[in-house]
């Protein structure tokens, strides 16, 4: 029906599964003890040995400026902010695994929600791409760079020699090892991790140090519920996230356009057949013919489209109609947006997406 | 120049669509050849498609009137993209919503553990416990599919899967009623909003017997014993 731009699919060829559903695993790497698997309170993963004292966080200087350049409430302590921004898991202090996937969920229900009940006809395709665009790896990773996010990337002894203090680490974002690298490194040429290469053969390009910054948003985000509540986390996404604009309509490309709109009118029950009706012409014998065509269905116009030849003016009709209809936001009856299901005094107003059509 | 007299006879007749014979192909489909609604639109169960009571019956059961969604949501939700070629309205819009709210509230559920003794937990939540298989099979497919079918919600489904005469799991069975289910859960968020959906995941999931959670903890177990 169309593809994305840039698009990642990767022809798999079929395979039959003989076993259907593959249980989650424990990451053994985090040592996770419990009493009973459904006794939450039990849950502790033994690698860690402390969180940092919030005395100490709260004497480094990046933490302070960090917290209050997002006006992060009171409640929210520099202690889990540090947290938030490692990534290590050994080393002693807590890592920002949980808080990165608490975080994770919150975003991808609030960009979900957004995005189903405002956009409620997107194609899956583009329904998926957009959220990977507002809460993607690259998006988030460039949001973090933006909130003035440092990384540690200094070993022990250049710490030790340049007499930094033990504070400041605190605040940096810290993922990969710090060990010394005594190889002399090149100018220009980067070498990739394990993981990057992994990435790589998917065809995702994004760099640990993007990876990283994405994992400590996430998980600023996840402290933030853990302190304050669902409903300022709710906002921080509306304010950081969800503000952003995404080009939605830069995010379809049809192969088959007149088949697709066909079909669609079949499946929403149009009675009358689809026909493209040439609206207006001109300078047909010219060398700079203008065509005017209709998308029709009876006598109702689903698109125009313009174009130096009929079928140019033709494909660009039927596109129309399918991207006006895919496009829709529905409104209220006085004309606001529709309320979302997490707002209160919610009422459904709005639309239910019926599926795309297959061609 | 003359003129074709039987081409003139032909027009005397016009097609309208009263006197148009169409006709509708049953059996194995042949390229060309319009099939029968009737038989596209009945599932291997011979449930014909359609707003009928006995097709919603299951899912209004459980809904309650308090969880009450309109009928013709009911049948979007029991619709799978693979029946008739996805010309009905179905439920991939809905399960994408339930997932994510069910998702969420999972989250919220496993980690809202004020006695917790673990004092690497960030305000009475423990975070320790998200990533573990335990926490994500609990809005898992195959934990959902069981729960459909261990209350029988799945027994009318429209759905076509590739091989129906395959197992639970095989023949996607599994898959679609999990998705369903996340369907569900998605169409009381749209109806009723996200707080009532959250005391329907309670009330209903979480309270039912088996509940999701016995049932989530007997796959994660059945798994460490292997």
């Amino acid at each position: 029906m169309f593809r994305l731009v840039g698009s990642r699919a990767v022809n798999r060829p079929f395979r039959v599964c003989t076993q259907a559903y593959h249980v989650a695993q424990a990451d053994k790497s985090l040592g996770t003890q419990y009493n009973a698997v459904n006794e939450y309170a039990s849950y502790k993963n033994t690698i860690f040995t402390h969180r940092l004292p919030e005395s100490t966080a709260q004497q480094s200087p990046l933490l302070v400026a960090l917290h209050s350049r997002l006006h992060l409430p009171k409640a929210y302590t520099f202690s889990t902010l540090s947290q938030a921004l490692n990534m290590r898991k050994h080393g002693g202090l807590a890592n920002n695994f949980g808080l990165s996937t608490l975080g994770k969920t919150l975003l991808s229900y609030y960009v979900s929600e957004y995005l189903l009940v405002r956009y409620p006809r997107l194609p899956m395709g583009v329904h998926n791409a957009a959220v990977d665009a507002y809460m993607g790896a690259e998006t988030l990773g460039e949001m973090g760079r933006s909130w003035g996010i440092e990384v540690d990337n200094s070993d022990r002894l250049e710490k030790y020699l340049a007499k930094e203090p033990e504070f400041m680490q605190y605040g940096k974002l810290r993922f990969g090892d710090n060990r010394t690298n005594f190889t002399d490194r090149e100018d220009g040429v980067t070498e990739l991790s394990e993981a990057e290469m992994a990435r790589l053969r998917n065809n995702v390009n994004t760099s640990d140090e993007t990876q990283a910054y994405a994992s400590a948003v996430r998980s600023i985000i996840g402290g933030l519920y853990t302190h304050c509540g669902e409903g300022a986390t709710k906002q921080f996404i509306n304010d950081h996230v969800l503000s952003r604009k995404v080009p939605l309509e830069q995010m379809f490309q049809f192969s088959k356009p007149t088949r697709e709109l066909v079909r669609l009118c079949d499946k929403l029950g149009f009675k009358d057949p689809v026909e493209i009706r040439l609206i207006a012409e001109t300078g047909r014998l010219s060398a700079h013919a203008i065509y005017v065509a209709g998308a029709f269905t009876g006598g109702e116009k689903l698109g125009e489209g313009i174009g130096s030849s009929i079928q140019e003016a033709k494909t660009r009709a039927v596109v129309n109609a399918l991207m006006s209809y895919y496009l829709y936001s529905p409104i209220t009856s006085d004309g606001n947006q529709v309320k979302l299901p997490s707002d209160s005094s919610y009422k459904f107003e709005g639309i239910v997406g019926e599926g795309d059509v297959a061609i | 120049m003359s003129i074709d007299r039987t081409c003139l006879q032909a027009r005397a007749h016009p097609v309208t669509v009263e006197n148009l014979h169409l006709y509708l192909h049953k059996g194995p489909r042949v390229s060309g050849l319009k099939r029968d609604p009737d038989e596209v639109f009945t599932t291997f169960t011979a449930h014909k498609y359609g707003e009928n009571a006995d097709n919603l019956r299951p899912i209004k059961q459980f809904l309650d009137d308090k969880y009450a969604i309109s009928d013709e949501l009911a049948l979007q939700v029991l619709t799978h993209k693979s029946f008739g070629n996805g010309i009905k309205p179905y439920n991939e819009k809905l399960s994408a919503m339930g997932l994510k709210v069910l998702n969420l509230y999972c989250a919220k559920y496993t980690t809202d553990t004020p006695t917790t003794a673990n004092e690497n937990a960030i305000d009475g939540k423990n975070v320790d416990v998200l990533g573990s298989p335990m926490a994500k099979e609990l809005a898992g497919r195959l934990a959902l599919g069981l729960f459909a079918k261990s209350h029988k919600l799945n027994q009318v489904l429209f759905w076509k899967s590739y091989n129906h005469s395959l197992g639970f799991e095989a023949s996607g069975e599994m898959k679609v009623s999990a998705q369903m289910m996340y369907a569900l859960i998605g169409a009381v968020t749209f109806t009723h909003g996200k707080t009532v959906a959250e005391e329907f995941i309670l009330e209903k999931l979480m309270k039912a017997s088996p509940s999701l959670e016995e049932i989530s903890a007997s796959v994660v177990e059945n798994v460490n014993r292997a």
